[in-house]
């Protein structure tokens, strides 16, 4: 009986279209068909909702504006504002406006669990389907609003999410007093499920990875005390080639992160044992010398920021990266 | 998948051959309980003799008693469903919304929620796992006859009842979807950055399903036109200012448009005017009208009807020409 998985892409903070996993799916595409010699029977399908913060930081007509503000000058900064690609308009102020605006926050949640129940009910069609969710980034702290309000709302009491990966999780980073991540007293539903008829946790399994490289998720580093059976927390040290330590592909690279996204996508035991990984890890190359310099500047950061809380930091962070060129 | 048919067959046959009474004329009952009973009292059965003939038995007592204990509840969950009404078990089996029953059963939500226990977790490389127990050793005798026992009770009972009723959520949350998608483009969206931050703030609170039917205007640009002044038909002269604080209405009916609102207004003085203006504007649909006082130089006081330029052009003020011109004034942002 071979499975039929479908894999759901979650993006970060930033400019996304329909193409922003491609890369790292061809790479697990490619990395499957190496280690196993079989082409990946998997189906990607990404889930875009960068289009809500584009339309919000596009919104309020300034064409309404014009009779107030006489000089034009004003204006035309308004409107290059508007249609800037900086990384602070961007990525920062995506950030803001999951964080601090409800109301986009809940479309976007409910956009993304419309695309999500209907690839649930299909799990229901036979015992050999399996749906795997990828977030990274900004998209983890998404996943864990989406897959609440699911379980919330009551879908993943007929069936649980098999597998949820998260890279760069940044669930911690972002909870918001009335949904905390997992600290009581009423923690996101988006956490393994215990198997206690009470329990509304969706999830078989839940699956972290933080690059202790990528200062983002370590500023306030998701740790559960969750059974380590269901919830695996995987840290590990890549800086990526020719990408900042934060990308989804210096993620996906990395031997820890892809070996157990392909056990999960799979199912492959003969492919994916402990031992297998253990080999990869073996050959993954050794930090290349001239990224020496920018891991000596990140160290400073990490003793600055490391285990402190709450957005202030987290900003200061990003505000040195930046300033520091490691993005 | 020939189980699968049997039972949906068996669920679909006419009364005599299920063997079930009719509860009341004209509404033929089925029971549920007949095929999904079979099934478990045969797997507690097939477990027992397993479990009785494995030289492993000691290593998988545990998972023995707990597939009993799991059995056990189900067949007690099946056993309170009803007799369905034929349609409804139709709709029930074959998993299509539009035909089911509602509400549905709340005894059959009942053996639906059992599906993810009933599910083998096979996450943990090598490894499987059932009612939070590892299956092992694979080999035991025990341990087969409870994977071949899972795969009928998943695959005939909890999935196909877990479809009917995932399927019914998944409605719901589509709707609540589509519901926010209207209201993030018609309402979001109109809005200025700070009025959309501001009525945030106020519904930080606020449940995710209970989307708002009204917001907050602050500080929102108002261009207009006077409509008419003491006893003068129209003075023609354009208005700008901001709803300083205001409330709008939405229609959830309607793709939340908007319906009425009502606010503080501000003015920018106009030429001859000693004073900024104030009043109040009220707003149906997307014209809005209102009152507007402010004290000229000699300091008489001016008392104003005001009216958006798309009401303007409702009324078709056009043989007023002050008017028509204080229109097009505004409309090339050229207000005072």
């Amino acid at each position: 009986m071979s499975t039929e998985t479908t894999v759901v892409f979650l993006h970060g903070m930033g400019k996304h279209d329909a193409t922003f996993h491609e890369a790292a799916w061809a790479f697990l595409q490619q990395k499957h068909e190496s280690l196993s010699g079989q082409p990946l029977k998997a189906k990607a399908i990404p889930f875009v909702y960068d289009d809500i913060f584009a339309s919000l930081r596009q919104a309020g007509s300034l064409a309404d504006l014009q009779p107030f503000l006489q000089d034009t000058g004003v204006l035309g900064a308004l409107s290059d504002l508007q249609s800037s690609d900086s990384f602070l308009y961007t990525h920062v102020l995506d950030v803001l406006i999951w964080r601090f605006h409800p109301q986009a926050r809940a479309t976007i949640i409910t956009k993304l669990a419309a695309a999500l129940s209907p690839l649930l009910v299909a799990l229901t069609e036979g015992a050999d389907r399996q749906l795997v969710v990828i977030a990274h980034s900004l998209g983890t702290a998404v996943a864990t609003d989406v897959i609440h309000l699911l379980a919330d709302q009551g879908v993943t009491d007929y069936k649980k999410l098999p597998a949820v990966h998260m890279l760069a999780n940044v669930a911690k980073v972002l909870e918001r007093p009335e949904l905390p991540a997992y600290n009581p007293p009423q923690p996101s539903l988006c956490r393994p499920w215990t198997m206690d008829p009470v329990d509304k946790g969706a999830l078989q399994r839940y699956y972290s990875y933080r690059n202790a490289f990528d200062p983002i998720p370590m500023v306030d580093a998701f740790r559960p005390e969750w059974s380590s059976r269901l919830f695996q927390n995987r840290v590990f040290k890549a800086w990526g080639a020719g990408v900042q330590p934060h990308d989804i592909f210096t993620y996906v690279q990395a031997p820890e992160v892809y070996m157990q996204l392909l056990w999960s996508i799979t199912l492959d035991e003969a492919t994916y044992t402990p031992e297998r990984e253990l080999q990869e890890l073996a050959a993954t190359s050794p930090t290349a010398a001239s990224s020496l310099g920018r891991q000596g500047a990140f160290q400073d950061l990490a003793q600055r920021f490391a285990d402190k809380t709450g957005l202030q930091d987290f900003m200061q962070v990003v505000q040195s990266m930046t300033n520091q060129k490691l993005w | 998948m020939r189980t699968v048919l049997a039972l949906l067959i068996c669920l679909c046959l006419p009364l005599p051959l299920c063997a079930a009474p009719p509860a009341a004329a004209g509404v033929a009952t089925i029971p549920i309980q007949g095929r999904a009973l079979a099934i478990i009292d045969q797997s507690l059965a097939d477990l027992d003799a397993a479990f009785a003939s494995d030289p492993q038995a000691p290593s998988v007592q545990r998972l023995r008693d707990e597939t009993a204990r799991n059995l056990g509840l189900l067949r007690q969950r099946v056993l309170a469903i009803p007799g369905l009404p034929a349609p409804a078990l139709e709709s029930f089996a074959s998993a299509r919304p539009e035909a089911a029953p509602a509400p549905l059963p709340e005894a059959a939500r009942a053996v639906a929620e059992l599906n993810p226990v009933w599910e083998v977790d096979r996450q943990t490389r090598g490894e499987r796992w059932l009612f939070n127990l590892q299956l092992n050793p694979a080999d035991a005798k025990t341990v087969q006859a409870v994977l071949k026992i899972q795969a009928q009770v998943f695959g005939e009972i909890t999935q196909p009842s877990a479809r009917v009723f995932i399927i019914e959520k998944d409605a719901q949350i589509q709707k609540l979807a589509s519901q926010w998608k209207a209201f993030y483009e018609h309402v979001t969206l109109q809005e200025y950055p700070w009025e959309s931050l501001a009525n945030g703030w106020f519904d930080v609170k606020r449940a995710i399903t209970d989307i708002p039917t009204r917001q907050v205007k602050i500080l929102h640009p108002v261009s207009g036109v006077v409509a008419f002044q003491g006893r003068q038909s129209s003075s023609g002269s354009p208005i700008t200012g901001a709803e300083v604080l205001g409330l709008q209405w939405y229609d959830p009916g309607a793709g939340y448009k908007p319906t009425w609102g009502l606010g503080v207004l501000a003015t920018l003085r106009a030429e001859g005017e000693r004073s900024n203006g104030l009043g109040l504007i009220a707003s149906y649909r997307d014209f809005k009208f209102g009152y507007r006082h402010s004290r000229r130089s000699d300091g008489q006081k001016v008392d104003q009807a005001i009216i958006s330029i798309n009401l303007a052009r409702y009324f078709d003020f056009a043989p007023n020409s002050l008017l028509k011109e204080a229109v097009d004034k505004l409309q090339r942002g050229q207000g005072d």
